[in-house]
């Protein structure tokens, strides 16, 4: 698999909050919570978790089915999408400060007016950079999205011309006899007939939906295809089909691509590196042999035993083990932080838990 | 083996379905030996009849269904039902008698625990319900026996949740609830269908732990009815392979992982990665036949790259391998050409010959 060092999405402390009801009654989600990482041009970038922890969110932040509460989302540099709340506090912030000040032309409050005025400029350049028009746009056609069900995902009352070309259509092609022919190509792509365009959904098995899911997201020819746990709705041997297209695309187009799921051995199998999610941090990136070899912090030990294998003599000595989250005992003195432990292995730890890690990575070495 | 009590029999079972295209040959004979105390997993892709045996042997087949051979031998040791008979056949006893049987001898759980929860009772009642009803117990009685269900089955704060509905328990918490209420009778055989699909990887290998301590506990018999190749290997002794309304291959679990016959189970095991798998997978090519008009031969050979000419023309029998192991494949005839089996099957069976000799 070509793999480089150039960045090619990157993700800054992303938090993806979600507020409900008022006053006594309002209550914040915290779906995604502070993450960062960056997936590499031409790699599949993993990312696993239990249900709930935010991992779908993640996704659907980056492609902006969502607008992020705070942090940035950047493709090649530049910025899709950045949240303001937390320049919008201090705004607020400042603006009271500003009230208390008497002297309405003293230093002070020249300095808080400076401030204020430097905050509305960023706060404006990123909702410029938020808005749907211009270059955001154009970068926003390079992501595209697979989804987990590939019945509820595709309209019933579209032919599947229809449905793979619409993105076509939106993005101004208006020749259909080269959008005729964008399709054919893309169906033998994925694996399916030309004479397919012109049935429904219906007609077809789950593993060829799910192939048309996925010729819809490539025919924009996409550089980064986020799929969100593209197999799990479907049967084993449909889903070893799934996989096997999804390596050989991209491989054959040297995609990038974002895997979003919680089966352990599949994303083992089909990634490049692997981030493990919980509640709404990431605790552990590293690459897929790396992590399974030598997982450091305690949720990935855990999640790595309580997945079954297929395999007897495995299943007899696994020992599965919970993870508790009150063992770190965090507190105002012991803050975890993200930090790269050993080169290309980053892990969530405190001060106290890195020492602690270093010195598993020595003894794993030695064995 | 020969020891172990046989507590279920299926003898060459068929049962069709009456459909609008026409009838529906969902059980295509099938054979399975269930002895007491033992965990036996039933593995198959969808629309093999996995259900379908498993609503026969309970009583529950639609109405629409039709027995066109084959019995399911219960040995009712209690002779709650007859008082002759060795054993009764589960398909010609009168619906009054399976009354006696359900809940009390053979019970199950389905897969998902919300839809198998009535919504607008509380999960205290609904327990304590199968109690009164057919124990016999009085309320008071059965609300005793029931919050030492809920604490066996791993409910914490049992007197508060007593008075709980479905809605307020979490996923797998809801089929605490389903184990509780199935095992409320002291039930001997235990039907699991697709237990822990509808949950996550964590809480699933927690309901799977609670399965095999009471099933340690109580000697209970369970039949586990699964898609996951991993979660057989984790449960099951021994293990049933599926395929369009027939068990294809049956053997002991090291014998169907590291030594499997038919192709069909060749291609179930390479087509999941394990931790190991770096090559292509494998991909089962075409779709299930259609069991309206049910083929010749071998109901695989048409997705079969091994297949034969007689694979169309003609069934194969079982084939007994070993004392345990059995296949049902032409491939173990005599006259049959050695073929070579899927690298990821050679692989498998080579990594557990090393840890045989590391032993």
């Amino acid at each position: 698999m070509a793999r480089s060092e150039k960045v090619l999405l990157d993700v800054r402390n992303l938090k993806q909050h979600f507020k409900s009801g008022r006053g006594k009654n309002k209550m914040v989600v915290k779906a995604v919570d502070g993450i960062s990482f960056q997936i590499h041009e031409g790699e599949v970038f993993g990312l696993v978790g239990e249900s709930g922890c935010g991992k779908t969110t993640t996704g659907r932040s980056i492609i902006r089915l969502y607008d992020p509460t705070d942090g940035d989302v950047l493709f090649r540099g530049q910025r899709i999408g950045g949240g303001t709340e937390a320049f919008e506090l201090d705004l607020k912030e400042l603006k009271k400060s500003l009230k208390t000040v008497q002297d309405k032309d003293s230093d002070e409050a020249n300095q808080y007016k400076e401030k204020i005025s430097e905050l509305r400029v960023l706060i404006g350049e990123i909702k410029k950079d938020n808005a749907y028009k211009g270059e955001t746009v154009e970068t926003l056609k390079k992501i595209q999205m697979i989804f987990q069900d590939p019945i509820s995902s595709l309209n019933p009352r579209m032919t599947v011309r229809e449905i793979i070309a619409e993105g076509l259509i939106i993005g101004g092609e208006k020749d259909n006899k080269v959008i005729d022919e964008k399709v054919f190509d893309i169906l033998k792509i994925v694996g399916l007939q030309p004479e397919h365009a012109h049935r429904y959904p219906h007609e077809f098995s789950g593993g060829q939906r799910q192939r048309i899911g996925v010729a819809r997201a490539l025919i924009v020819e996409p550089e980064l295809l986020i799929a969100d746990e593209p197999i799990s709705a479907l049967d084993v041997s449909i889903q070893a089909q799934v996989i096997n297209l999804l390596r050989d695309l991209q491989a054959k187009l040297n995609l990038t691509i974002l895997f979003i799921a919680h089966d352990l051995s599949v994303v083992k199998y089909f990634s490049d590196r692997i981030a493990v999610m919980y509640f709404g941090h990431i605790v552990e990136v590293a690459e897929s042999d790396l992590l399974f070899k030598n997982p450091l912090h305690p949720y990935t030990r855990s999640l790595l035993s309580a997945i079954p294998l297929p395999d007897p003599d495995y299943e007899r000595t696994r020992i599965r083990f919970d993870y508790d989250p009150r063992t770190h005992q965090y507190g105002p003195d012991n803050m975890p932080e993200f930090i790269e432990i050993e080169k290309g292995h980053f892990v969530l730890a405190s001060p106290k838990e890195i020492a602690e890690y270093e010195e598993m990575i020595k003894e794993n070495k030695k064995a | 083996m020969a020891e172990r009590k046989k507590i279920l029999e299926i003898n060459d079972l068929r049962i069709s379905f009456r459909t609008q295209q026409g009838e529906l040959h969902a059980l295509r004979g099938v054979n399975i030996d269930l002895y007491k105390d033992e965990i036996q997993a039933i593995v198959y892709q969808s629309g093999s009849g996995q259900s379908v045996t498993s609503r026969a042997i309970i009583g529950i087949l639609a109405k629409n269904s039709i027995h066109d051979g084959g019995t399911i031998n219960y040995y009712d040791e209690e002779a709650l039902v007859s008082k002759d008979a060795q054993y009764i056949d589960l398909m010609q006893i009168e619906e009054e008698d399976f009354h006696k049987l359900r809940g009390t001898k053979i019970s199950m759980i389905f897969q998902d625990p919300m839809s198998s929860l009535n919504p607008i009772m509380k999960v205290g009642t609904q327990i304590s319900e199968a109690l009164f009803l057919k124990m016999g117990m009085t309320r008071a009685e059965a609300k005793e026996r029931t919050l030492e269900l809920m604490k066996e089955v791993g409910i914490p704060e049992a007197e508060k949740r007593y008075y709980q509905y479905p809605f307020q328990f979490s996923g797998g918490m809801r089929q605490r609830i389903v184990i509780a209420i199935a095992l409320a009778n002291d039930a001997e055989i235990l039907i699991c269908d697709e237990p822990t699909t509808a949950l996550d990887v964590t809480i699933q290998a927690q309901i799977l732990e609670l399965i095999n301590r009471i099933k340690k506990e109580r000697n209970l018999t369970i039949i586990f009815i699964t898609h996951d190749l991993g979660v057989v290997a984790n449960m099951a002794e021994r293990v049933a392979v599926m395929y369009a309304g027939q068990i294809i291959e049956y053997g002991n679990v090291d014998e169907i992982y590291y030594d499997p016959r038919h192709p069909y189970t060749w291609a179930l095991l390479s087509a999941m990665p394990d931790l190991e798998t770096d090559e292509k997978l494998f991909a089962i090519p075409g779709t299930p036949p259609d069991l309206h008009f049910p083929p010749a031969g071998d109901a695989f050979a048409p997705r079969n790259h091994y297949a034969m000419e007689i694979d169309f023309e003609e069934e194969p029998p079982m084939f007994q391998i070993s004392e345990t192991h059995f296949a049902k494949t032409w491939l173990e005839h005599e006259f049959a050409p050695q073929v070579e089996k899927p690298s990821a099957v050679v692989r498998r069976m080579e990594r557990h010959i090393k840890v045989m000799e590391a032993k």
